[in-house]
């Protein structure tokens, strides 16, 4: 029998409204949408709303949705130590150490990606190859677990084959990236994030109701055993290492993180970014309280179910009329669309810009790039439609390695901004190396049990900063000229 | 002097994001230690720098939005 009840027809009748809804705005971004620096990042003149709800909604993917509590469901409430405990931190700690130079950067010398802010400041053409081919390389597979997510979802409420739902939300994602850019791919997080947080807050009142209360539920849980109210966890899966590796990750890593990057470059201003620190901050902690918190607390009112991803929409399915419950699982599926399209339009200017315009044909006009990217995103967004349909792995595993591979960008940033003496070689060597170390930590049983239950992206890391200092002080006539650091550093 | 200001305020974060991930029986417990309603003792000690880490910012944005290099293109929006 299955876990979920297949109710296909409201299911249907929300998505066709949904998809009305995202094709509306895509054609009011496209009409707004007249240049490659509008098509990148809105030509620098996003408010603290679109801004804010952007930021929030693309770090939010399906992820958070499925795969998270049905992490925490297998866990109990040593498993909310996923997201919770650096949730508030995610933006102001990039905003305090990069935002407001990326802000002022963007705005003076027009860049529009982590490519440009970094050959910039490394005074590196060649490297716009390398770091567009890594994005590449990693963002795909980090939309293509989004999309396996809507394929899930899909197949949940319809008893369709998930790659139709892969299929679906891919043409949807595309066609209004396609058209409308990071406009489009913005203004439509705005309407995604609504839905994302009416998901959070449904899932945890219908708990809390089902339940009897938080008493109620928290001594059924205590009931089961002891393991289910503290660390390690009821599978001995989240032991002090993994805990401290997951808030590195989703609050610390975020600042190597490619399309949040850019976010800063789409701001109109910094009073916009302070904005958007209390607004997104605010909205992602109570999304991510309210919906983790579901999970535990679900645990003796819904037991032993096969997929634990399916379990916010179970509560949803369970607690809710059928409208109203494909309304909010519409909200999960906008979590996976909305990671997507600030994924792809930013794999997008990787290809056309950091990669062609830049490495293979200096002299391609911005129109010309502005053409030749909606064509790109098709293809990209085509790339990940095939992943989704393959399925190489689960939502979770897949975009923790993609989000950790890019993590490694954090250190040629950090370095460039606050020391002089971090040169061109250090910069290659420290992104090869430590996604180098990140392969093997995570496919070298060996080297998994050396690392004592840590993320293999902290060992990366550590070796990404070390190999940066080495080659740095191996390297000192490669340190950039003074009018670049001048441009660049933040202290000294 | 702008220096030191973002140097205090990125230290003062930086010490309580690195204070959340001590293995302090506040943060994280192998025993489960009761409080409000049932909830492990430390989802309300996460819940407490949440809400502090909240307020300073609000008052970091508040010490920002005057300063000279934080206001650099609000002339170009007007």
């Amino acid at each position: 029998m299955s876990e979920v009840a297949v109710n296909p027809i409201p299911f249907y009748i929300v998505i066709v409204l949904y998809i009305c809804m995202m094709a509306v705005i895509g054609y009011i971004a496209t009409k707004k949408t007249n240049t490659m620096q509008d098509y990148f990042v809105l030509s620098g003149k996003a408010g603290f709303i679109v801004s804010g709800i952007a930021y929030a909604t693309t770090q939010y993917s399906m992820g958070t949705f499925l795969g998270t509590p049905g992490t925490i469901y297998n866990a109990g409430y040593s498993g909310m130590a996923i997201t919770i405990p650096g949730v508030v931190f995610s933006l102001v700690i990039p905003a305090i150490f990069i935002g407001r130079k990326l802000v002022t950067l963007g705005h003076r010398e027009g860049f529009l990606t982590l490519t440009d802010y970094l050959s910039d400041r490394y005074e590196s053409k060649n490297m716009s190859g390398l770091l567009g081919a890594l994005m590449v390389v990693f963002m795909v597979p980090m939309m293509g677990a989004q999309i396996i997510g809507a394929g899930v979802l899909v197949n949940v409420f319809t008893g369709l084959p998930n790659q139709v739902g892969v299929i679906a939300f891919g043409v949807i994602v595309i066609a209004y990236c396609m058209s409308g850019g990071m406009r489009g791919a913005m203004m439509t997080d705005v309407v995604q994030g609504i839905l994302m947080f009416g998901a959070s807050i449904a899932a945890f009142v219908i708990v809390l109701k089902m339940g009897g209360g938080m008493t109620a539920l928290n001594e059924s849980l205590a009931s089961m055993g002891e393991e289910w109210m503290a660390f390690p966890g009821a599978n001995g899966s989240f032991p002090w290492t993994y805990m401290v590796s997951n808030i590195l990750l989703w609050s610390f890593f975020t600042m190597g993180q490619p399309q949040l990057f850019t976010k800063f470059f789409a701001m109109k201003d910094h009073k916009t970014m302070f904005r958007s620190v209390i607004l997104a901050t605010v909205g992602m902690a109570l999304t991510a309280w309210l919906i983790c918190w579901s999970a535990p607390l679900a645990r003796p009112l819904i037991g032993d179910i096969n997929n634990t991803d399916y379990i916010v929409p179970i509560i949803l399915q369970r607690g809710l009329p059928a409208i109203a419950a494909s309304v909010l699982v519409a909200g999960i599926a906008a979590a996976g669309m909305s990671t997507i399209d600030g994924v792809l339009v930013t794999a997008t200017a990787a290809v056309t810009r950091d990669i062609y315009q830049k490495f293979i044909n200096p002299n391609a006009s911005d129109d010309f790039i502005l053409r030749i990217s909606k064509y790109v995103t098709c293809v990209l967004g085509l790339m990940v439609i095939l992943f989704g349909c393959l399925q190489p792995g689960s939502i979770f595993t897949i975009n923790t390695f993609a989000f950790s591979g890019m993590a490694m960008f954090v250190v040629p940033v950090l370095f460039g901004m606050y020391w002089k003496k971090a040169t061109t070689p250090a910069a290659w060597a420290s992104i090869i190396c430590g996604d180098l170390t990140l392969v093997l930590c995570t496919k070298v049983p060996a080297l998994k049990e050396a690392i004592h239950g840590f993320h293999a992206v902290v060992p990366a890391f550590a070796a990404a900063v070390i190999t940066m200092v080495v080659v740095s002080l191996i390297t000192p006539g490669r340190v950039a000229s003074k009018d670049t650091l001048k441009r660049h550093l933040l202290a000294g | 002097m702008k220096d030191r200001f973002n140097t205090i305020w990125g230290a003062v974060f930086t010490s309580l994001f690195v204070l959340i991930m001590l293995p302090l029986p506040c943060f994280y417990n192998e025993k489960y230690v009761s409080s409000i309603a049932g909830i492990p003792s430390y989802i309300m000690g996460w819940l407490i720098i949440a809400l502090i880490t909240f307020a300073l910012i609000l008052i970091w944005v508040r010490q920002c939005w005057n300063r000279p290099e934080y206001c650099e293109f609000d002339e170009e929006v007007k």
